[in-house]
């Protein structure tokens, strides 16, 4: 998720600058004084789960977030997380400084993008308006997800099948099935219209988030399809598990405390 | 309803164990090193969390951008380049979707025997290394008491010795990509920091809404 330093080329830096320096800024037109805290408190979170990797198998993971931190935040994303990938960039050469504008725009625009998306669904008065646009987007994205996965494993099938093409396969297989759980569980109620609004949330903004970084890194000269397996593939598990913590905060929001957000309960 | 909360509990527990069975090249940050040892430069890459890149290849530039050579990394991520010329070394690998490891080796790690990048930079190095020979070798050799040492039992002394100067070296880096608890803190500290600093600052500008 974090772009290193060197990787990029210099417009997509410059341009991912300009961006993210847009954004700030229009974000803090918009900002109230009283928003800030709860601003300070998510890029925290945002800091502290992106830097806790889960050493699992052979390999380590840590989570992203940014669905959580659009819904709750909307523009105010932008200076959440260009704060605190700065501090990761400083502090753990995570990231780096020149690619801060980019990284920043990858994670914020596609939280933003969920806080349109997703803020709307979560909010609205009318439930059943509210369920049909889920089901359709649930859909859509789980086609559009399913098929992104499918054909870039054939691609990489055509080259010859290596280990990582068969764990590409599970990845994919493990998240369509808990897409589907999830599915699941919202029709028996366990996870209310709130709660799946923010399970979509959770795993759109992975989704967006990584197509980003394939795109950037695609712009840079590396070949789309190569960067995209790279990306969207081994994003697949971290869109199931930000889906499914997403929804269970958004729930326990709307629950105990809905203005945070101006839910309905 | 009890056994469908504990079922989304287990669920997102599940999921996690999904984690372990992707491979998450993007997740980790590249840890790379290189360490030369006589003409040879030796080097390995891999991530921050142990897992080496494999049959990478490896292209090595000099200081203007030059292409000197190329190499690939074995099973264990180590690779091995020659060094023919004395001069500035930069390695470069791209392990694909955003990693890039990026190595340089100063043309003082090298040895002195190399040629320089120029002529005129070698005579100069030449001279500079014959001098700082006569310097090393004390005047009154006559009264040291030389230890005499035959040549294998010498290289065996200097191997034994660059394996442990090595594996010191490899402890560093790692020690460099540990994260420590008081960083974590002390960032979270640095954000609540500069968010009260902003909200103070915003509150002057701006006035609240209840106001």
């Amino acid at each position: 998720m974090h772009i290193v330093d060197g990787a990029l080329s210099n417009p997509v830096l410059i341009g991912g600058g300009i961006i993210a320096a847009a954004g700030v800024a229009y974000s803090l037109k918009k900002l109230e004084p009283e928003d800030l805290p709860r601003v300070g408190v998510l890029s925290a979170v945002f800091f502290v789960v992106s830097l806790i990797h889960v050493p699992l198998g052979f390999s380590s993971v840590h989570l992203i977030l940014n669905g959580l931190l659009g819904i709750i935040l909307g523009w105010a994303a932008f200076p959440a997380l260009v704060v605190a990938l700065l501090l990761q960039a400083v502090f753990f050469g995570f990231g780096g400084l020149t690619v801060l504008g980019v990284n920043a725009v990858n994670i914020a625009f596609p939280a933003v993008m969920v806080f349109f998306i997703c803020r709307w669904g979560i909010t609205a008065q009318q439930q059943n308006l509210a369920k049909l646009v889920a089901d359709v987007l649930f859909a859509i994205f789980f086609i559009l997800s399913i098929w992104a996965g499918v054909s870039l494993y054939e691609a990489f099938q055509v080259e010859g099948a290596t280990w990582r093409v068969s764990v590409n396969s599970i990845s994919l297989a493990l998240f369509a099935l808990v897409m589907i759980y999830g599915y699941i569980l919202y029709r028996r109620k366990t996870l209310s219209v709130a709660g799946f609004w923010g399970f979509l949330g959770g795993s759109l903004s992975i989704f967006f988030t990584s197509v980003m970084v394939a795109i950037s890194l695609a712009l840079s000269g590396d070949e789309f399809v190569k960067a995209a397996e790279f990306v969207i593939v081994a994003h697949f598990p971290v869109m199931a598990v930000e889906g499914i913590l997403t929804a269970a905060t958004i729930q326990l929001i709307t629950k105990v405390k809905p203005e945070l957000i101006n839910a309905v309960r | 309803m009890l056994y469908g909360k504990l079922r989304f509990a287990a669920l997102v527990l599940a999921s996690f164990l999904i984690f372990g069975l992707s491979s998450n090249a993007w997740a980790h940050k590249v840890i790379s090193a290189a360490y030369p040892d006589g003409n040879l430069i030796e080097g390995e890459i891999g991530f921050s969390n142990g897992d080496m890149a494999k049959n990478l290849l490896v292209e090595v530039f000099d200081t203007a951008g030059n292409k000197l050579g190329e190499t690939t990394t074995d099973e264990e991520g180590f690779f091995v380049f020659t060094a023919t010329k004395k001069i500035d070394h930069i390695f470069r690998a791209n392990l694909s979707a955003g990693h890039i490891a990026m190595l340089t080796v100063t043309a003082d790690e090298l040895p002195d025997d190399l040629i320089g990048g120029s002529i005129a930079d070698a005579t100069g190095n030449q001279d500079a290394a014959s001098s700082e020979k006569d310097a090393a070798v004390p005047s009154n050799l006559s009264d040291t008491k030389l230890v005499v040492m035959d040549q294998a039992a010498l290289e065996k002394l200097l191997s034994k010795t660059s394996k442990e100067v090595r594996s010191l070296r490899k402890e560093l880096a790692q020690y460099k990509e540990e994260r420590r608890m008081q960083d974590i803190l002390g960032g979270i500290g640095y954000i609540l920091g500069i968010f009260g600093i902003a909200s103070f600052l915003l509150g002057r500008f701006k006035t609240t809404k209840g106001a």
